[in-house]
């Protein structure tokens, strides 16, 4: 009897479990982020752990900071994607274009306790990375590179270096490499002049320069012998070195920046959305971060979390910081659009 | 008069015209795929590249009470009214880029003017007047940039194309200069002369394999045909990878050429023109060869033989006479390859450099990436355009019409 009715009971539930399925399914989202080693320590670190603990399942998609991908959904009425990662510039150029939902921060945690410039209109920041210099000792003989900026340096390193395909960051490094000190970037960046003299200096290594596009490219190019230094993500080369590659970062006039969130405007799945993002902030989950990738978490409270041996490694180390740059979201949100448009006509002749 | 017609005598009036009909009605399911498929997609391309409604469809108040303003001062108090209401509204709506991007587009500086004005007026408290706008940015106490506006609210435009063919000259441009416009002309012409060597290049491979193929009608024949038959069943975009992989830093070709002295330790073959060129060419073989075969094949050997028994050199009769009728073939086979290369997109984009694309990679920027598609269709127009252009131009010096009956 007992058997019968316990076989009665399995079979109800194996009835069931499609229905139970498709009630946690409602619950689904799509993030996207950056691929590669930074988006496989989130998943570890946040995307796996969440769906264990709340059964919600999180889709993934990848991208390189098109925003044409998003203005492409949003203007279609079709967005698919309902938590995207994303950099200061973008996430500011995104919301002065209305592309993105703008925040409720009572609905995520304390503000209060955020990394100056962490949390704007749009977007918040998870974590500072860093825009460094890359290269591989064994293959790059005579002297070291001292700065990040010394990439515009052919006399002393001659041969292909690698950039990433945006005017960010290049043009901030040209105007310190032409003798601009690195906390005036952006006031000599505001004016036209400022702007021309960062082209020209580009202009100098232009035929040198083997562009990247995806994180994942530096630490390829580095091992393939295409370049003899790239600018790169720190966590991207640290991940690389992990995994037996040997390469040297180069961390004076840094370029720093915030991974943010952002939602896509016209998310039909902001409530989960939100819940997720509340889980992620706490501080113990937030730390957790550094586990997988050095990236530095945002919140004080989480960086007190965060294991010593692995601090040394994090862009906002004291030692790191000589001379860091941090991106101005304002500055790319006002101007980034005419630069992008100077930087892909220049790049066109 | 031929003997059928004496058989069969010619059918008549209306049973004429239904033969007729009967054979036009075969053709009806292609013409109609056609239609749909081909004729109305590049109507709605012509459209496109000239209208383009997003101040007409942002600004309607401020539009219409710029009706009966013919310039010379600035508007009245009603128009800059207007313009704060439809401003406010697009703010509401999240929608200003669209107006944002056009009249940036039109005028130095102007989708920053846009997107500052906006968020300015929708969260200025009390009235906003024509001061307002004028303290916010001088450009708006500008009775010429209110002309720009009016003008561009007509929805036809020519600005696309004349962005296309460089001769357009943004409002307040020649104070600050204007670094964004891309030199397109100079990508066409880049686009022309890319297809030309291209052409030239498969000309000179494809004569002498053609030529070897068909006077060696047996294994050597059959193999060389293959070896250009099975690259033409791979795709493209495998093709085009298999060179990325060639050509890279340490790949086989470079390796190669390196262990032959040939190039330098630093010296780059991916991503440059010559990369293009070669990929490109290799891809266009086949096309150029097929057609200078099938002519080849058709071309009696006795021709030869008799300009050898009248006493004419090899070099000699091969020119006067095997030359010009392998002629149509030449041309049939390279003005295919000299159109195809004309649309090159994915080859270029994946073996060249920023300085070697073509202009169907800007097609694919503007409508992809920056979702730009009325300059993408006007791209495409002006590529339409050339390419008969040229197609007439070669008829006229090439004398295809006599070549080719």
């Amino acid at each position: 009897m007992l058997r019968l009715r316990l076989r009665h009971a399995a079979t109800a539930l194996a009835l069931a479990l499609p229905l139970l399925a498709h009630a946690a399914s409602a619950e689904e989202f799509t993030v996207t982020s950056w691929g590669g080693a930074y988006q496989d320590a989130q998943r570890k670190a946040f995307f796996e752990p969440y769906t264990k603990a709340t059964g919600v399942k999180l889709n993934e998609d990848q991208w390189s900071g098109e925003l044409a991908k998003v203005r492409g959904m949003v203007q279609s009425g079709s967005t698919s994607w309902d938590l995207v990662s994303t950099d200061p510039k973008t996430a500011e150029l995104g919301c002065n274009d209305g592309l993105f939902e703008r925040l409720d921060y009572s609905r995520i945690g304390d503000t209060a306790d955020f990394a100056k410039g962490a949390e704007l209109e749009c977007a918040f920041g998870t974590d500072v990375y860093a825009t460094i210099l890359g290269y591989d000792p064994t293959k790059l003989k005579g002297e070291a590179p001292k700065s990040v900026a010394d990439i515009f340096d052919t006399k002393k390193f001659p041969g292909k270096r690698g950039l990433q395909k945006v005017p960010a960051d290049n043009l901030e490094l040209a105007l310190v490499a032409d003798g601009v000190p690195y906390d005036k970037v952006y006031d000599v960046l505001k004016t036209k002049e400022g702007q021309d003299r960062a082209f020209k200096k580009l202009d100098t290594i232009k035929k040198d320069v083997v562009w990247w596009t995806a994180g994942a490219q530096p630490p390829q190019m580095l091992a393939a012998g295409e370049v003899v230094m790239t600018t790169a993500w720190n966590g991207r080369i640290a991940d690389a070195n992990k995994n037996g590659q040997h390469f040297t970062m180069v961390w004076p006039n840094q370029v720093q920046g915030f991974d943010m969130w952002v939602i896509p405007t016209g998310s039909k799945k902001i409530d989960a959305v939100y819940d997720f993002l509340k889980y992620y902030y706490q501080p113990k989950n937030l730390a957790r971060i550094t586990d997988y990738i050095a990236y530095a978490p945002t919140t004080n409270a989480a960086l007190k979390m965060v294991s010593p041996d692995i601090l040394p490694d994090l862009p906002t180390a004291p030692q790191n910081m000589k001379g860091a740059i941090v991106q101005d979201p304002e500055f790319w949100g006002d101007y980034g659009t005419e630069l992008e448009a100077r930087f892909n006509s220049w790049l066109a002749n | 008069m031929n003997t059928a017609a004496i058989a069969r005598p010619a059918p008549i009036g209306h049973k004429r015209r239904r033969i007729r009909l009967g054979a036009f009605s075969l053709g009806l399911p292609l013409l109609a795929f056609l239609l749909v498929f081909f004729v109305a997609p590049i109507l709605y391309l012509f459209q496109s590249a000239a209208y383009d409604p997003a101040i007409k469809d942002s600004l309607p108040r401020t539009l219409m009470t710029l009706q009966d303003w013919q310039g010379g001062s600035l508007p009245g108090e009603s128009t800059f009214d207007g313009l704060a209401t439809d401003l406010r509204e697009l703010d509401r709506a999240r929608n200003v880029i669209a107006l944002a991007q056009r009249v940036g587009m039109e005028a130095t500086g102007g989708r920053q003017l846009i997107m500052k004005t906006t968020r300015a007026v929708a969260r200025a408290k009390g009235p906003v007047t024509s001061q307002t706008f004028a303290s916010i940015d001088p450009l708006w106490a500008d009775p010429g940039f209110w002309q720009v506006l009016k003008s561009g609210g007509n929805g036809v435009t020519p600005l696309y194309l004349t962005i296309g063919m460089g001769l357009h000259t943004p409002y307040g441009s020649a104070e600050s200069g204007d670094d964004n416009n891309y030199g397109f002309p100079t990508i066409f012409l880049r686009t022309v002369v890319i297809s030309i060597v291209v052409t030239l290049i498969t000309i000179v491979l494809a004569y002498p394999t053609a030529y070897a193929i068909v006077q060696n009608d047996n294994r050597l024949g059959k193999w060389l045909l293959a070896a250009v038959l099975i690259p033409f069943w791979v795709s493209l975009l495998v093709r085009s990878m298999s060179w990325v992989v060639l050509l890279q830093g340490n790949g086989l070709a470079a390796e190669l050429l390196r262990a032959l002295g040939l190039i330098g330790p630093d010296a780059q073959l991916l991503y440059t023109r010559g990369a293009t060129l070669v990929a490109m060419a290799q891809i266009q073989l086949p096309f150029t060869l097929l057609p200078m075969l099938g002519v080849m094949r058709g071309i009696s050997p006795s021709h030869m033989r008799a300009a050898r028994s009248l006493g004419a050199k090899p070099t000699y009769a091969h020119l006067k006479v095997y030359l010009p009728q392998a002629a149509p073939g030449i041309v049939a086979g390279g003005m295919i390859t000299f159109i195809l290369s004309l649309g090159y997109y994915i080859t270029p984009a994946l073996v060249g450099g920023p300085a070697d694309q073509m202009i169907s990679y800007y097609v694919a920027r503007f409508t992809n990436e920056e979702l730009n598609w009325n300059l993408a269709a006007s791209l495409s127009v002006l590529l339409l355009l050339l390419t008969i252009l040229c197609l007439v131009a070669m008829r006229r010096f090439l004398r295809l019409d006599r070549l080719l009956k």
